[in-house]
This record gives C-alpha cells, sequence and structure tokens, in this order.
C-alpha cells in the first residue's frame, strides 16, 4: 500500500493512523520535532514547535496552539488519544533545537525549547526514547506510520533515531 | 574561482533600480530631512507615487480612512517603511528565485528577507531605543549578496566550505571568507554602495555578520543590530536556515544594546511569525496591482 507524505510546516502538527504514510518536517533549526507512536494502535504524530512558552503571546497559542512548546505538547499526545493511541504504549524521539554560536545564550532559544519540553515530559511522566538535539546543524525528520521508524537528514546524510 | 571585481562588473550588469530609491534613502538617512523632501522624491516619481498611496490604502495599513496625498500616506506609514516597499518591489523579482548555491529554494531567499525586514520594523515595539528608519530597508537586503553570490558556487565550493566550517569549526561566514577571499554581507555591500544607497545602510549589509566589529566607532548602529536581530530572529522561525543553518554568531550586545531581553525577543519571534504571511502577501497584491483600499 503506498502511503501519503504529509509535510509538517514550522509551528504545525500533523496526526495519522494510516500504514505506509510518512510525516515528515523541514528545517528543524532552533525548532523541535516531536514523534509520537503508538505501535498497537497504529496512531503516529510528528509536531514541529518554534518557541518555548506561550505566555509571550497568550491570543496566539488559542489561534495556532502548535507554535509554543507549553501548549502543542499536551495537545499533541491529547489529539493522539482520540486517535486510540495509549500514554503507556507511546514511544517518543526528538529532534532540533540547534543552537546560534552564541555568546551569552541570549539567543539561546534551541536550548530554552529543550529545557521546556524536557520539563513538560517529567512532570507528565513521559521517557524520551530516541534524542538528537543541539549543535549548530539544520535536521529533517521523519517518522513512518506502520513501522514507527523515526530518522533525521542533516547536510544529506540519513541517520535512525 | 570568482574575484570580488568580477562580482562587481556582474552588479553593473543587474537591471539598475530607480534613481529615486537611493535619494529616498540618502533623505530618510539624514536627521536634518523634514517630511516636504520626502514627499517630493516620491512625488517625483511617478510609480512610487501610485505605489506608495496604493499601500497607505491596502487592507493590511488602512485603518479605514482613505489617504488622497502622498504627504498623508508619508504620515501615515513612514518613511523608511515607504523606502523599505519600493526597494522591495524592485528586488522581489531576484530574491524568489533559488539559490543552489546557499541550498535555499524558491521564495525561501525573499521570505527570509522580508521576515529579518518585518523583524526590524517590529523591533521598535520591544526595543527601548529608537532604531533608525532605514533598518528595514537594510533588512531587506541583507542577504541580496548571497543572491549573486549563489550561482558561483559550485559543489566543489561549497564542499571546501563545509569542510572548513566542520573541521576548523568556523562560523559559515568565516569559513565562506577564508575559501572564497571575501564573504556574502560583504558582496552585499557593495550591491548597496553600487546603487547609491547611504553609508550607513551599505553598513548594516555590509557587517550583518559581526555587529560590534572594531572598525565601526562610534556613531548610530542602531540599523547594524536591527539587522542582525532581524536575521536571527528569521532563522529561529525557521525560514532561510539554508546551507548556513544555525552556524553563525548571534551576538547579544547587539540585543541588549536596543534593550530587548530574552523575553522579548521570544515575543518578537512569535510576532513576526504571526505576521509574516500578510506581508508576503501584501508585496504580492501589489506586485499584481491588486488593490483592498475601498474595503
Amino acid at each position: 500500500m503506498t502511503g501519503r507524505r504529509l509535510v509538517v510546516g514550522v509551528g504545525d502538527m500533523k496526526l495519522s493512523t494510516r500504514a505506509g504514510d510518512i510525516l515528515v518536517t523541514h528545517a528543524l533549526g532552533s525548532c523541535i520535532g516531536i514523534a509520537i507512536y503508538d505501535p498497537v494502535a497504529v496512531v503516529g504524530g510528528l509536531l514541529h514547535f518554534m518557541l518555548p512558552d506561550s505566555s509571550v503571546n497568550p491570543q496566539r497559542s488559542v489561534e495556532n496552539p502548535w507554535m509554543f512548546a507549553d501548549v502543542a505538547i499536551p495537545l499533541l499526545f491529547k489529539k493522539s488519544y482520540e486517535l486510540g493511541a495509549d500514554k503507556r504504549r507511546i514511544v517518543v524521539k526528538v529532534a532540533g533545537g540547534a543552537q546560534f554560536l552564541d555568546d551569552k545564550e541570549f539567543f539561546a532559544i534551541g536550548k530554552r525549547n529543550h529545557t521546556m519540553m524536557r520539563k513538560i515530559f517529567w512532570q507528565n511522566g513521559i521517557l524520551i526514547k530516541g534524542e538528537q538535539v543541539g549543535g549548530t546543524s539544520s535536521r529533517t525528520m521523519y517518522l513512518e506510520i506502520g513501522t514507527g521508524r523515526v530518522w533525521l537528514t542533516t547536510g544529506g546524510k540519513e541517520t535512525p533515531l | 574561482m570568482i574575484s570580488l571585481a568580477e562580482l562587481s562588473r556582474e552588479i553593473d550588469h543587474l537591471d539598475p533600480i530607480p534613481v529615486s530609491q537611493p535619494r529616498l534613502a540618502q533623505v530618510v538617512a539624514d536627521p536634518t530631512a523634514d517630511l516636504q523632501q520626502i514627499v517630493t522624491i516620491i512625488e517625483y516619481d511617478p510609480a512610487l507615487t501610485s505605489n506608495t498611496l496604493r499601500m497607505a490604502n491596502s487592507a493590511y495599513f488602512s485603518p479605514g480612512t482613505r489617504v488622497h496625498s502622498v504627504k498623508e500616506a508619508v504620515q501615515r506609514l513612514g518613511a523608511g517603511r515607504i523606502l523599505q516597499h519600493a526597494v522591495g518591489h524592485g528586488i522581489r523579482g531576484r530574491l524568489i528565485a533559488a539559490c543552489p548555491g546557499y541550498d535555499l529554494v524558491e521564495h525561501e531567499l525573499w521570505r527570509h528577507s522580508v521576515a529579518a525586514a518585518l523583524a526590524a520594523e517590529q523591533l521598535s515595539l520591544y526595543a527601548k531605543t529608537r532604531i533608525h528608519p532605514v533598518a528595514f530597508t537594510a533588512a531587506l537586503l541583507h542577504d541580496i549578496g548571497k543572491f549573486l553570490l549563489s550561482r558561483h558556487l559550485t559543489d566543489d565550493l561549497k564542499a571546501e566550505i563545509t569542510e572548513l566550517e566542520q573541521n576548523g569549526r568556523l562560523p559559515y561566514v568565516e569559513a565562506e571568507r577564508t575559501i572564497l577571499g571575501f564573504d556574502h554581507a560583504q558582496v552585499g555591500g557593495v550591491i548597496a554602495r553600487r546603487w547609491n544607497f547611504p553609508d550607513v545602510l551599505v553598513e548594516a549589509i555590509a557587517h550583518h555578520h559581526h555587529p560590534h566589529h572594531p572598525h565601526l566607532g562610534d556613531g548610530d548602529h542602531t540599523a547594524l543590530d536591527a539587522v542582525h536581530i532581524g536575521n536571527t530572529v528569521a532563522k529561529i522561525i525557521g525560514i532561510g536556515i539554508g546551507s548556513e543553518e544555525m552556524n553563525m554568531l548571534a551576538d547579544s550586545r547587539a540585543a541588549r544594546g536596543l534593550g530587548l531581553t530574552p523575553t522579548t525577543l521570544e515575543a518578537l519571534c512569535a510576532a513576526v511569525a504571526i505576521e509574516l504571511p500578510a506581508v508576503v502577501a501584501l508585496f504580492e497584491e501589489e506586485e499584481h496591482g491588486v488593490q483592498h483600499s475601498d474595503r
């Protein structure tokens, strides 16, 4: 069965229950991509969030909940439960959070994104199965529905996650 | 290998920009200029006049009341914004092309440029100091050097730059300068100077990766700082990452000098991400002569 290729934009999320579909998100710089997958229910989701904290623009977090980690991550899980995913079975993999060469960590949004994400996972008892974060490279992240396979491409090289 | 002298000759073969643009830029850059001088320059250029009036009456800028004169339009929009839009219209056709030398697909360099310009514009809402009004135009043009250099970056040169970045642990722009003898920011400065833009605008393009270069001395460098921040904001919101990726210096002195904090920087990023589609659309609508003035 040929699956679809669903592109997740910046500040965006997509879910799929169709085996063979591939969810992909490009240009993960300081943004973070989170792939979640329940192998039993065959439910997968890919989120590409941009900023850690919606308090800088609460109105926007209502209009576009996928921009900010604090709103987007709980909602990603909630939407997957609606499609039959179970928190105990969900496998979580993350990539992104790249950093500028920042003299004083003023622009360290990649790091702040990562810290906020880990805090939310910790508070909710979520374990990360695979992670590739930091550095200065941009990443493209893929999630294949049916197999749960997650892989990254950066600088033309492909690595499994 | 391409030389800066050859690139300069290529600049001479680019379509000339309307003479009103550098004239308007000189007046915008002059703190002693008055409103009437700005109005006169715009009124001498029929295309600029009609674009300015259309922009002032567009759905994006119009609060409902129509303006009928250039003077009212300048008061509504500000001369810096009018200059940015005039330059943007002229340059859009070039910047929407793909830049394979920098791994930027079609429209990516343009969207990155508009995002940086929008960030420089929105900065005034968060900054504690006045931002020089040429900042929006400088931000829009900050990567014009990439447009010119892209076609000369063969796969071999790109590989050399990447190898030096990784093995020498250098920022992209330093690796580029080591391999080529110059970098895209310098080339952008050469283009802006050739187009007779004022020094403050040239400087903001040429040094956008090094806003606190020791040679710059004292003076008003808020345009340069704003361009540096605009470029980082565009990258943070994921636009124009390309082969340079995040491998560039983000200088906190530029941000602190304008009174930004890490929190207001994030608010700025969110604001730019929200506004960007409307601003990109505004340029496209104006390009196709769509008017929403009667809405």
